[in-house]
């Protein structure tokens, strides 16, 4: 087991401004102990390592956890094991103990949804376009918006939930008809070609009755099977 | 304060676009519809040639959905087209969202 | 919401791996109601989450803001390899490390601010001696590293497995397990006045 890599400084998928491997905060930050190996190990009086003791705390009694031994007969009858572990035992009631920031439930996420909400919005992703109407008129849509009015056609079919909907124009910039393909799960119980049928033949009729958008092929594939919803289809916003 | 010849055709452009019904806006994420003098709205863009005539217009729009779409973006292009003295083969309309 | 059809959301339960899949998808291909429902479903676990990390409500909510707005634009590249739920965290945890990372030591420790009350004391006595071993603990905290500091809540207060805490954070296990023991160290000295 190598000891001596320095670890990585930051994971790759963080926030795309931010530079961690460059961040001299990270370096400072750092105590003796945080690369393994560099540090000898504590020992209490009785000689047993403060660690290891510390740790057979964690799987003491909870099942499914590999590796690690449970408490031996020494760390239950040794004076200095049993006061190690009162001290992290003391610690833990204190870092466990409830305030009353938690008393009023979970934090109330409307105030963290709305502020979101508020910056997504605004940010266009625009996506391809799609043409619209005839050959010769110049008038486009968003993919992405062509696709919410696909899913929530296909929505209309009973036990249906929408997934992927990808539309695409005819190569080459050309402009024609479109080509569907839309991923849905259906409920158990549910006849899966007579569902498919009914919601192609919706989602066509609804890209071309609500959008004037023309397609020439929409490909249905269920990709799973769901338990029937707790909140009825159609809900009303 | 005078306007000048290219924000009065924006200006224009851009009020008979609102009047189209089935149009709900313009493009989301525009600070203010008219801008201080010599600022435009980036939803609404008009291009002139070295005549000053107008060359393209390219207008992005958010449409209602009691109106099929591709008619209320027809109708926005024969509007815009009029309202900039200009060929509707000139004018381009996207529809940026559906509400 | 969208107007038709329930967005294939949670059951009672709240988030569930094969509804926050749905959504993710649809998310990623630029739909925003699909996204407020996640937002919605997760919200309060982050919040939480990085309140315990960052150790103040606002700072929290900051980093839960942006965390989420960062996983909207990342979204078209995450194709549900993993849970969302699961990539999430890992945001959260990361943009709450390098907040912590950024802090700049706490030179006076006696600024730091006093942490909410403990809850249900059975005597005055014990409520004040709870109340200042909390205050003692806030202050033992800010000793330790970001990265200590993470590791520690992780392991302790979430009861996350080293293995998911290293992959979290990009460390190996063994630095985990090293960080956690350095943060038990520091902070059981700091709790050893009420012994």
């Amino acid at each position: 087991m190598a000891m001596n890599h320095p670890e990585p400084v930051g994971p790759p998928d963080e926030h795309p401004d931010e530079h961690p491997d460059e961040n001299p905060g990270a370096r400072a930050g750092e105590r003796p102990g945080d690369h393994p190996g560099e540090e000898h190990a504590e020992l209490l009086a009785c000689g047993r390592d403060l660690a290891a003791v510390w740790e057979q705390t964690e799987y003491a009694g909870r099942p499914g956890h590999t590796g690690r031994a449970q408490a031996d007969a020494h760390t239950l009858g040794c004076a200095h094991c049993r006061e190690a572990v009162a001290d992290l035992e003391r610690l833990r009631t204190a870092a466990l103990a409830p305030t009353t920031a938690d008393a009023g439930g979970p934090p109330d996420a409307s105030a963290l949804v709305r502020r979101v909400m508020d910056v997504v919005r605004l940010e266009l992703r625009p996506g391809r376009t799609l043409p619209l109407g005839e050959a010769d008129e110049d008038i486009w849509m968003y993919e992405s918006v062509a696709a919410r009015t696909v899913r929530a056609a296909a929505e209309e079919v009973p036990g249906v939930r929408a997934g992927s909907c990808r539309i695409a124009p005819p190569g080459g910039g050309v402009r024609g008809p479109v080509t569907v393909r839309l991923e849905v799960t259906v409920e158990y119980g549910h006849d899966l070609r007579a569902t498919s049928e009914a919601v192609r033949r919706g989602a066509v009729s609804a890209a071309r009755d609500r959008l004037g958008l023309t397609v020439s092929a929409l490909d249905v594939t269920v990709t799973d099977l769901h338990d029937p919803a707790h909140r009825p289809q159609g809900a009303t916003p | 304060m005078t306007t000048s010849p290219a924000d009065a055709v924006c200006g224009a452009v851009t009020d008979a676009v609102l009047a189209v019904p089935g149009v709900a806006c313009l493009r989301p994420g525009l600070r203010g519809l008219l801008q201080a003098a010599g600022r435009r709205p980036g939803a609404v863009r008009v291009a002139h040639d070295a005549a000053g005539a107008v060359r393209a217009v390219h207008i992005e729009i958010v449409a209602r959905a009691q109106h099929r779409t591709a008619d209320v973006a027809r109708a926005v292009r024969t509007a815009a087209a009029e309202a900039a003295a200009a060929p509707p083969a000139a004018v381009t309309v996207t529809v940026t969202g559906i509400v | 919401m969208s107007a038709q059809g329930d967005p294939g959301g949670a059951g009672a339960d709240g988030a569930s791996g094969a509804g926050d899949r749905l959504l993710a998808v649809r998310a990623a291909e630029g739909d925003e109601e699909a996204f407020e429902v996640l937002v919605h479903l997760h919200g309060a676990a982050m919040l939480q989450l990085a309140e315990r990390l960052m150790g103040t409500r606002t700072e929290a909510e900051d980093a839960v803001q942006d965390a989420f707005v960062s996983a909207w634009r990342k979204l078209p590249e995450f194709r549900g390899e993993a849970e969302f739920g699961t990539w999430l965290h890992r945001i959260v945890t990361n943009r709450c490390l390098n907040l912590l990372r950024a802090r700049r030591p706490a030179a006076d420790l006696d600024a730091v601010p006093e942490p909410a009350a403990p809850e249900h004391q059975s005597s005055p006595v014990r409520a004040a001696e709870s109340h200042a071993a909390a205050h003692d603990l806030d202050r033992a905290m800010r000793c330790l590293s970001a990265e200590q500091r993470v590791c520690w809540v992780l392991r302790e207060i979430e009861g996350r497995p080293y293995e998911s805490i290293a992959r979290t954070v990009r460390i190996s296990p063994e630095a985990v397990r090293a960080r956690v023991f350095r943060a038990r160290r520091v902070l059981t000295e700091a709790m050893a006045a009420w012994r």
